[in-house]
C-alpha cells in the first residue's frame, strides 16, 4: 500500500512537470530542423512523388487585428486559402498596433528572444526589420524573386527596396500607406475659409476656429507620430529629414507650440489616445487632423473629406509636395518554414498577388504590386491618389528611421515643448543622447 | 508533521520549486544582470557596460517623479485603504442588520479586474463624454479636463483605493468577529461609548491585523500598473508615472531592456527596503 502510494505520488509530480515543459514544444508540432547559421535563403524539403498533400499548420502574424481596417479582408482571404487548401490550416496569431497600445512589436521581439518565431509575419520594414535581420531566423527574399521572373515583375517600381535592410531584401513590401492633413472641407466652407494648403492658411483655419466649438486640428499630444513625421518633413524637406534629430528640425517642434498656444488642439490632448483623438475629426468635431492611409476608409462615407500634404511654412527649408509615404512593412518568412515545406512560400504567393492584393487596396492604403482599382472610387481616396500622384517625393517616416526609443522620446515630450518647459533644441539634444546610446 | 518521510515532502515540494525557480529565481538573477548591460529592441547582443544604466537613473527626471509618485500612492492607501477599510469595517461591525450585505457590496469591486476598472475610470475622467463633465454640464458648470499634470496621480489613486478598500474590509471583519464578546460585554456594563470601543478594544485588539495589511498594502503599490498604463498611459508629461509603469515603457515601448531591468532592480531594492522598515515597525508595535 505504502509503495503504490509512493508510486503514485512519484507518477503524480511527473505528469505535472511534463505538462508543464510541454507547453515550451514547437506550436508546429513537429520540431523543424535547425536553421543554418549562415545564408539567407534556404532550399525546401521535396515531398515524395506518390505523397498528397501533407497536413500543415502555418502560424501567421500580422497586424491585422482588433479595429484595424482590414481585418475582415484579411479573414476573408485566409478563409478562402484554407478552403482551397484543405491540408493547410492558418493559425491567424495577428495583434493589433496602435500607439500606446502597440502590443505587435513587443510580441514579434518576444518571440525572437524565445527563438520561437511564426511562419509568416507582415511586420514593419526600416529600423524594426534590424532585429529581425539580426536574429538569423528569416530568409532574404532575392532568391525566390529571382527563381520566379513573373512573380518579380508584378512589383511596381521602388517597391522592393522598401524591404531591405543592410542592403538584403529581408522584407516582401505589400501594403503601402502615405501621410498628410486631411481635412472637412465643409467646415471649411462653412467659415469661409481657405483650404489648408499653406502654413498661413492653417493658422487663419485655427484663429478663427479656436473661438468655436469645433476643434481646429484634432491630434493627440501622448503619441503625436503622425503629426511630427509631416510636420518635420515639410519644415525641413526630404534630405534633412534623413538628417535624424538635426538642430534644422527645430522649427517643426516650435510650429506646434505655436499651434498650442492658439488652441488648435483639444483641450485633453496631453492625455488623448490616437484612437480618441481620431474619432474627433471623422464625427465632424474637429477640421483637421494629421492622418495616414490606414484612417481614410473610416472617411470614405463623407464627400467633404479630403487629404493634401503638408505644404512648406514660409522661411523654411521645405519641399513643396513632399510626402511621408512608403511601404512600411512587408512579408517575412522564418528559415523553419521555409525549411519545413514550400507551403509558406505559396501562401505569401497568394498573399502578394494581385487579385488578392487589390481588395485590400480597395480598403486602404497602396499597393506595392501592379493593380486595378475599381472606378467608383470616393472622393477622399480621389484625393489621395492626387496627393500621391503629385508628390515631389516620398520619404520613410523618422520613426522608421531611428531608433524606438529615441523616437519615443520626441513624440513623448513634444508637451514640454508647447507646454515651455523644454526648448525644441534640448529636446532634439536628448533624442540624439538616446540614439547614440542604442547604436 | 503529515508527512514522516522527509524524501516523500522533498518530492511534492520538487514541482513548485522548479516553477519558482525557472520562472522568478532565475529571471531575477538575469535581470540583475541585464541591469549592467546595454540590451536594445531584443537584440541577441548584450554590451557589459557596468553601473552605467544605474548612474543614468540617478539624472533621470522621470525616475524621480515615478519614485515621488509610488510614495504618494503608498501615503494614499495607507490612509484610504487601510483606514477607510477599518473604518467601514468598525461601522458595519458595530450594526445589528445587513452586515452581509455591506460586506457583499464593499467586497465587490475585488473581483472586478484592474483592467475593467482602469477602462471604466478612464471613461469617466474623458473630457469629450466623461460621466464626470456629464455631471458638472446637469449642474451648468463648464467641462473640466480631469487628468492634468498636477492631479493625475491622485486621480488614478481614486480607483486603487476604491478596488482594494473591500478586501481589507472584509480582513479587519473578521478580525473584529474574532474579539471575545465578553470584553465588549464588560466594557458595556462599564457604559463605554461606541468611539471608545473602537479606539481602546476594537483598534488594540487588532494590531496583528493591522501589521499584515500594512505589509499586504506597501508591497502591493509596487505592483501597480494597469490603472496608470490605461487611465493616463503614464502622462500627461510622465507625472502620473509609476515605477512599474516606467519600467515596461522602457521594456516594452522604447525596447531598452538594458535600462528598464536597472529599474526593476531599483523597484526591488525599495520595495525589499520598505517592507523591512515594515516588519520592524510590526515586530516592535507586537512586542508592546
Amino acid at each position: 500500500m505504502k509503495t503504490c502510494k509512493k508510486i503514485l505520488a512519484l507518477a503524480l509530480s511527473l505528469m505535472l512537470m511534463a505538462t508543464a515543459i510541454a507547453g515550451c514544444a514547437s506550436p508546429t508540432g513537429a520540431n523543424p530542423p535547425a536553421a543554418p547559421a549562415d545564408g539567407t535563403s534556404v532550399p525546401a524539403p521535396q515531398a515524395p512523388a506518390d505523397a498528397g498533400p501533407k497536413k500543415e499548420t502555418l502560424r501567421v502574424i500580422t497586424y491585422f487585428a482588433g479595429s484595424d481596417q482590414w481585418v475582415p479582408v484579411w479573414k476573408e482571404v485566409i478563409a478562402e486559402y484554407q478552403t482551397q487548401n484543405p491540408h493547410i490550416t492558418i493559425s491567424d496569431e495577428s495583434v493589433p498596433t496602435a500607439g500606446t497600445n502597440d502590443v505587435f512589436r513587443p510580441k514579434m521581439n518576444a518571440d525572437i528572444a524565445a527563438n520561437t518565431p511564426t511562419d509568416l509575419a507582415l511586420y514593419f520594414n526600416g529600423s524594426d526589420a534590424k532585429p529581425l535581420l539580426d536574429s538569423g531566423m528569416y530568409v532574404t527574399w532575392e532568391s525566390y524573386l529571382a527563381a520566379d521572373p513573373a512573380w518579380n515583375s508584378q512589383f511596381v517600381d521602388g517597391a522592393l527596396p522598401a524591404g531591405e535592410c543592410e542592403g538584403q531584401l529581408i522584407s516582401l513590401p505589400y501594403i503601402g500607406f502615405f501621410e498628410g492633413l486631411t481635412y472637412n472641407a465643409k467646415i471649411f466652407r462653412d467659415y469661409s475659409l481657405d483650404p489648408p494648403d499653406s502654413w498661413e492658411n492653417i493658422l487663419k483655419a485655427v484663429e478663427v476656429l479656436a473661438k468655436t466649438d469645433i476643434i481646429p486640428i484634432s491630434t493627440s499630444l501622448l503619441n503625436p507620430t503622425v503629426s511630427i513625421e509631416t510636420m518635420v518633413l515639410a519644415e525641413v524637406g526630404p534630405d534633412a529629414q534623413k538628417k535624424i534629430a538635426d538642430p534644422s528640425w527645430a522649427p517643426a517642434l516650435d510650429r506646434f507650440k505655436v499651434l498650442y498656444e492658439m488652441n488648435a488642439f483639444p483641450k485633453d490632448a496631453a492625455t488623448l489616445a490616437d484612437a480618441d483623438s481620431r474619432p474627433l475629426f471623422v464625427d465632424g468635431r474637429a477640421a483637421m487632423s494629421f492622418n495616414g492611409s490606414w484612417v481614410l476608409n473610416s472617411l470614405r462615407d463623407n464627400p467633404d473629406m479630403r487629404i493634401i500634404a503638408v505644404n512648406p511654412p514660409p522661411g523654411s527649408s521645405g519641399t513643396k509636395g513632399a510626402i511621408v509615404a512608403g511601404f512600411g512593412s512587408g512579408w517575412y518568412m522564418s528559415k523553419q518554414a521555409a525549411q519545413r515545406s514550400e507551403e509558406s512560400l505559396k501562401f505569401v504567393k497568394y498573399m502578394c498577388s494581385p487579385e488578392i492584393l487589390s481588395r485590400f487596396i480597395q480598403v486602404g492604403g497602396s499597393a506595392a504590386m501592379k493593380i486595378e482599382l475599381p472606378p467608383d472610387t470616393e472622393p477622399v481616396l480621389l484625393s489621395a491618389t492626387e496627393m500621391v500622384s503629385a508628390a515631389s517625393s516620398m520619404s520613410n517616416p523618422i520613426d522608421a528611421q531611428m531608433p524606438r526609443e529615441a523616437f519615443n522620446k520626441l513624440a513623448k515630450d513634444l508637451i514640454y515643448v508647447c507646454e515651455g518647459e523644454k526648448t525644441s533644441i534640448e529636446l532634439l539634444e536628448e533624442v540624439k543622447e538616446l540614439i547614440a546610446s542604442a547604436s | 508533521m503529515v508527512l514522516k518521510n522527509k524524501k516523500q515532502a522533498l518530492l511534492f515540494l520538487l514541482p513548485a520549486l522548479l516553477f519558482i525557480s525557472v520562472f522568478l529565481i532565475v529571471p531575477l538573477f538575469r535581470t540583475v544582470y541585464y541591469g549592467f548591460t546595454s540590451w536594445h529592441n531584443f537584440s541577441p547582443n548584450k554590451t557589459f557596460i557596468g553601473l552605467e544604466n544605474y548612474k543614468k537613473l540617478l539624472n533621470d527626471r522621470v525616475l524621480w517623479i515615478s519614485i515621488k509618485n509610488t510614495g504618494i500612492l503608498i501615503v494614499g492607501v495607507l490612509i484610504f485603504q487601510i483606514g477607510v477599510s477599518m473604518l467601514l469595517a468598525i461601522c458595519v461591525d458595530s450594526i445589528k442588520h445587513g452586515m452581509r450585505f455591506f460586506r457583499t457590496v464593499y467586497f465587490f469591486p475585488i473581483v472586478i479586474s484592474a483592467t475593467a476598472i482602469g477602462l471604466m475610470f478612464s471613461l469617466i475622467y474623458k473630457y469629450d463624454y466623461g460621466l464626470l463633465n456629464y455631471f458638472v454640464t446637469i449642474f451648468g458648470g463648464e467641462r473640466e479636463v480631469w487628468l492634468t499634470k498636477e492631479r493625475a496621480i491622485f486621480m488614478v489613486l481614486i480607483p486603487v483605493c476604491w478596488q482594494y478598500v473591500g478586501f481589507y474590509f472584509v480582513v479587519f471583519l473578521t478580525g473584529i468577529s474574532k474579539i471575545p464578546d465578553d470584553i465588549c460585554e464588560s466594557a458595556a456594563l462599564d457604559g463605554i461609548r461606541a468611539w471608545q470601543k473602537a479606539f481602546y478594544i476594537t483598534i488594540p485588539l487588532l494590531k496583528d491585523i493591522l501589521v499584515s495589511n500594512l505589509v499586504l498594502v506597501v508591497s502591493g503599490c509596487f505592483r501597480v500598473f494597469d490603472m496608470v498604463y490605461i487611465i493616463t498611459g503614464g502622462g500627461p508629461m510622465n507625472s502620473s508615472e509609476l515605477l512599474s509603469s516606467y519600467m515596461y515603457r522602457k521594456a516594452f515601448m522604447d525596447y531598452n531592456v538594458g535600462y528598464a531591468s536597472s529599474i526593476a532592480i531599483v523597484m526591488i531594492i525599495l520595495g525589499l527596503a520598505l517592507t523591512g522598515v515594515m516588519r520592524t515597525l510590526a515586530n516592535k508595535i507586537q512586542s508592546e
